[in-house]
Order: structure tokens, then C-alpha cells, then sequence
């Protein structure tokens, strides 16, 4: 899950200087695009819809980018991007009539995956994002407010509850009594 | 009480992504509540992530599907352009068959004769004169206008890239 700052960092440094053609591109997607689609996944939930919000993404940032972002300024336009698809999506309600459909390969109704998913699941869409942007994407509160548009002051509060919420959620039965 | 915040969560959520734990950094997080659950938030969700497999769909695909929106949208400023143009022509063809017949309500003459040199400046004068050269100014703008659109559309690739 770790950035390869060496690629990204010429991708970027060719993009900064002339039109981004289709070679470019694709060294660009290739380095961003399979943590985006785990972000968008995680929040979501369904892999369809991941990729429909990635292609859009994509699609956005090609339609809007400005050329002289450097490279941690397209990484965070692009979960910026990815995170108001997220928020458009949730706003427009339709995923509540629609059940999560298993990614391909896996087998649904195994107990250890269910344990972890459902309860990470039962977070609301704003906590799971806060939740991986700082701990998968190992963002700071000022990037993580770059990519979500939320005050960096406000973060911190709501990213310790977020925190606090799926631990409580993850711990064991006896434990939450603790918790609590 | 349990600690809100701990200056080390995000030394403990690397070393939960990455594996290296230091003995000093796996005994803090032992033993402070903030990076306990931090720690148990983090392996969470790199189990649910490490669960699914993360296959993006081709790069073509996005490339194509945002220049077909960018020919859309360059078609879409041409159109707006030539709507211009037509909304001007309603306004003026109107004024200008008014003009028409404002001015040839004098008898035709016995004689006629397809001429090419009648002398429409003495007529044009005034408001008149305006009217038409602005409308001519406009129609001329919004061709150029559309015109310069719909040559972006057609210069823009709408297939993948010969090195490609």
C-alpha cells in the first residue's frame, strides 16, 4: 500500500511541463489508482461502484487538472475528487435499495471476513474515510482536510471519535462493557 | 481516564502498515490507550483491504471516456455559439424584411432592370446603419466563435495514443 515516490515524483515532473498525453497517463494511474479504488471500495462497499467512481475520478481530474500541482497536490485533488463522488453518492441514496455485492473470487458468509467487514461497516461513510485516509494512506490532519474539504482543526476531534467508535466496535463483547 | 490523543499514532499506524515494529513503539503501544486502538483500528482495516483484491479497471478506459467528454464539451461551446447565431438571425431577418418594405414603397418603375448597382448606402444611414453593421459584427463573431470550437473538437484524438 506504500507510495512509490521515484515514479509518481517523474510522472509528475513530466506533467508539470507539457500536456498530459495517454503514456503519462497511464504511469500516473498506474501509481495512484489502486489506493484510491481500496479508499472508495472501503467506503462504499461495492466493487462496481468503486470502479465507476474511479473512471470518474480519473475522468475529472483529466477534465480540471491544473498543470502546476505538484505530486502531493494531485494525490490529495484526487481523493478530493473521490471523496465528494463518495459524498454525491451518499447524498443521492442509491446504495440503500441495493445490497453489497461480494468482490469476485471471495466467498461470501465466511465468519472471520464478516467479523471484521460488518463491524468496520457499521461506521458511517465519513468515519471509514477519516479512518483510512490517516491510518492506510497515513495522511497528516492537513492532508486528510485537503482530500475531505473539512477544517483541519476539525479532524482531529472527529477523527479520534471515529477512532474511538471502531475500536469500541472491534473489541470483544467483555471488552465493551470495559469500554464503556 | 482513557488518553484522546498520543503524539506516536501515526508512528504506530506505520509501523502497523509496514511491520517493523520497534521494541520501544510495540511496548507504548501496549501501554497507552490512544495507540492500543489505533493500533487495533489500523489492522482492521488492512485486514478487511488485504481481503479484497484491489484490480483497478484498464487506464484506457478512463483516458477514452474523458476525451470523449472533452469533444462533448468543446461541441457543447460550438453549439452555444451557432444558438447565438440563430437567435441573431431572428431578430434581424424580421428587422430587416420591416426595412425592406419601408423603403420600396414607391411605385416600381415600368421598366425594370436587374441592376446590381443600387446605391443601399445613401439608405443605410443612421440607426440603420448601426443596426446592420453590429448585427453583421455579431454574426460574424459567433461563427468565428463556433467555428473555432468545432476545429479544438476535431483536432482532439478521440482514440488511444500511436504509442499506445
Amino acid at each position: 500500500m506504500e507510495r512509490t515516490p521515484g515514479i509518481v515524483s517523474l510522472v509528475f515532473g513530466q506533467a508539470q511541463t507539457s500536456a498530459l498525453d495517454e503514456a503519462t497517463f497511464r504511469v500516473l494511474y498506474d501509481a495512484t489508482s489502486q489506493p484510491i479504488r481500496a479508499y472508495l471500495l472501503h467506503v462504499c462497499r461495492r466493487p462496481d461502484v468503486a470502479d465507476d467512481l474511479l473512471q470518474e475520478t480519473y475522468c475529472r481530474y483529466l477534465m480540471h487538472r491544473r498543470t502546476d500541482m505538484d505530486e502531493s497536490e494531485t494525490r490529495s485533488y484526487l481523493y478530493r475528487i473521490a471523496t465528494n463522488l463518495l459524498h454525491d453518492r451518499v447524498r443521492s441514496r442509491v446504495d440503500t435499495m441495493v445490497p453489497e455485492i461480494p468482490e469476485r473470487g471471495h466467498t461470501p458468509n465466511v465468519e472471520t471476513r464478516l467479523d471484521v467487514r460488518s463491524t468496520l461497516h457499521r461506521l458511517k461513510p465519513r468515519e471509514r474515510e477519516l479512518l483510512w485516509l490517516a491510518y492506510v494512506e497515513g495522511m497528516d490532519h492537513e492532508e486528510i482536510a485537503a482530500a475531505t474539504g473539512l477544517r483541519p482543526l476539525s479532524i482531529r476531534i472527529l477523527l479520534f471519535r471515529a477512532r474511538r467508535k471502531a475500536a469500541h466496535l472491534l473489541a470483544p463483547q467483555d471488552a465493551r462493557k470495559r469500554f464503556a | 481516564m482513557k488518553q484522546r490523543h498520543c503524539e506516536h499514532e501515526s508512528d504506530v499506524a506505520r509501523a502497523a502498515r509496514t511491520g517493523f515494529w520497534s521494541a520501544a513503539l510495540e511496548h507504548h503501544a501496549e501501554t497507552c490507550s490512544a495507540c492500543s486502538e489505533t493500533r487495533a483500528v489500523t489492522s482492521a482495516l488492512l485486514e478487511d483491504s488485504a481481503r479484497t483484491v484491489h484490480r483497478p479497471p484498464d487506464a484506457g478506459r478512463a483516458w477514452l471516456e474523458a476525451r470523449r467528454r472533452a469533444r462533448l464539451h468543446l461541441r457543447r461551446r460550438a453549439l452555444f455559439w451557432f444558438r447565438a447565431l440563430r437567435a441573431v438571425t431572428c431578430i434581424y431577418l424580421p428587422a430587416l424584411l420591416i426595412w425592406v418594405l419601408a423603403h420600396h414603397q414607391q411605385p416600381a418603375p415600368v421598366e425594370w432592370k436587374p441592376s446590381f448597382h443600387t446605391d443601399f448606402t445613401s439608405l443605410l444611414t443612421g440607426p440603420a446603419e448601426t443596426f446592420a453593421i453590429s448585427g453583421a459584427l455579431l454574426a460574424a463573431l459567433c461563427i468565428t466563435m463556433g467555428s473555432w470550437y468545432l476545429v479544438r473538437e476535431a483536432r482532439s484524438p478521440f482514440e488511444h495514443s500511436p504509442t499506445q
